[in-house]
């Protein structure tokens, strides 16, 4: 073991928690898109900007019950974000050592992010709570949730790139992280990029409902999440190992 | 420069590169798509703009990359190494020059009340030329890094971090290859 890495102390007891902190991420990535955007149909396809205020009211009205419950389930589901960053920033700690930026950075990343989502779904919440208002102001409220959700990428960006630097800066032997998932956190803080300019269109690939602001970025959320997943559980496995040993 | 060859980089350096590259093939492909929908409006649209700054900012870059390289071939030989410099500011200023003439391109669109939302041609060529100069600041960034990281490197004859200098000039020559591919999809096609 190398000594650019701290010594180990995590005891079986606290393998449980981390462990069970991990799987609470895997509540945000399932939870958000299947109550979001299944249940309450936000993604089955996703209401184009460019829709008329009757349109969209029209999609609150239908969505009726089930659209609630999907919303509710989602806005259960988001903190599971928070342990889980929990569990990458302490794994953070140990690959920058002693004044850890990036994983401070991290942890203040991901608990916007829930504050943001909450929002957004907030927003959509309260244009069901009252379908039957002004359908302009049911637009009003449509507008709100997909801006809040679509365009404060800033954080994501910042939060994908702080991981990337902390496992590439990462010099303890073995490694906490394969290089390569610093490599895809940047990647996929490029790909999430372009959701800032849904701002702009109504149409089109940058809109929210379009390829390189809603699709793209989403989904390559979910890649990250999984992959991160997979390698906190194995970081600490790892670090249970050394610390038997 | 010890034993390593001269412009062995760390294998992160193409990942990063190749990863950019993926994502500007992803925006090519989208543009491609949204002009085969509605091929004669960004055939008319396309036709408005000015072949002659288009094809000027592509010689400048090209003229950018070539210092770039002479750069990192002086840094090659230790007692060559203080002509780089030189280069460097060169490839800079290409990079200014290519920032005015792109900002020059842009004001003369919207005096001419063309801009982002105008049609989908227009969103494209903004939004496209828009990220590749936006990162072609950060290039410019990473140049002038380089540049005050070598002139410290001479005034103490320290090494020179080949990380560095292997991931300014991969970036620099992604910069200009993007380029090179959105020249004719914007301004040449149709």
């Amino acid at each position: 073991m190398s000594t650019t890495q701290p010594a180990s102390n995590l005891c079986p007891r606290q393998r449980s928690s981390h462990r069970i902190a991990v799987w609470c991420g895997t509540l945000f990535t399932i939870g958000l898109p299947l109550g979001w955007g299944i249940l309450a149909s936000f993604l089955l396809p996703p209401i184009s900007p460019s829709a008329t205020p009757q349109e969209v009211a029209a999609f609150v009205t239908e969505g009726g019950i089930l659209q609630k419950l999907g919303l509710m389930m989602a806005l259960a589901c988001v903190g599971g974000l928070l342990p889980m960053s929990a569990v990458l920033g302490d794994q953070m700690r140990r690959m920058e050592g002693a004044r850890p930026i990036w994983a401070q950075t991290q942890l203040a990343c991901a608990t916007l992010t829930v504050w943001l989502v909450s929002a957004a779904l907030v927003f959509f919440a309260a244009a069901a709570f009252r379908a039957d208002r002004n359908p302009e102001l049911i637009q009003l409220l449509n507008d709100l949730g997909w801006l809040t959700f679509i365009t404060p990428v800033s954080m994501i960006v910042f939060w994908m790139c702080a991981v990337g630097a902390a496992i590439l800066s990462d010099r303890g032997e073995p490694s906490v992280m394969p290089r390569w998932v610093g490599y895809l956190s940047i990647w996929a803080a490029l790909l999430s990029a372009p959701g800032f300019a849904a701002v702009l269109f109504h149409n089109g690939p940058f809109a929210w409902s379009g390829l390189l602001a809603l699709w793209i970025p989403l989904l390559i959320f979910i890649v990250w999440w999984i992959t991160l997943t997979v390698y906190l559980l194995k970081a600490i496995r790892e670090e249970a190992g050394i610390s038997e040993r | 420069m010890g034993e390593r060859a001269p412009n062995q980089v760390e294998a992160g350096v193409w990942v990063v590169v190749l990863g950019e590259l993926s994502v500007f093939t992803l925006f090519f492909t989208t543009f491609l798509y949204y002009r085969a929908l509605s091929i004669d409006l960004f055939h008319a649209s396309s036709a408005t703009l000015s072949q002659t700054l288009g094809l000027l900012n592509t010689l400048i870059l090209l003229g950018s990359s070539w210092f770039v390289a002479t750069a990192v071939n002086a840094l090659r030989e230790v007692d060559r190494r203080r002509r780089a410099l030189p280069h460097l500011a060169g490839a800079l200023c290409c990079g200014a020059a290519f920032v005015a003439v792109k900002v020059f391109e842009y004001g003369r669109a919207f005096r001419e009340g063309v801009n982002v939302l105008t049609d989908e041609f227009y969103m494209f060529y903004f939004m496209l030329t828009g990220i590749h100069l936006l990162h072609l600041v950060v290039g410019m960034a990473l140049l002038g890094a380089m540049a005050l990281h070598l002139r410290s490197a001479l005034a103490t004859d320290a090494e020179v971090s080949e990380t560095l200098v292997g991931f300014s000039s991969c970036f620099w020559h992604m910069l200009d290859l993007v380029w090179i591919i959105l020249f004719p999809l914007l301004y040449l096609l149709h």
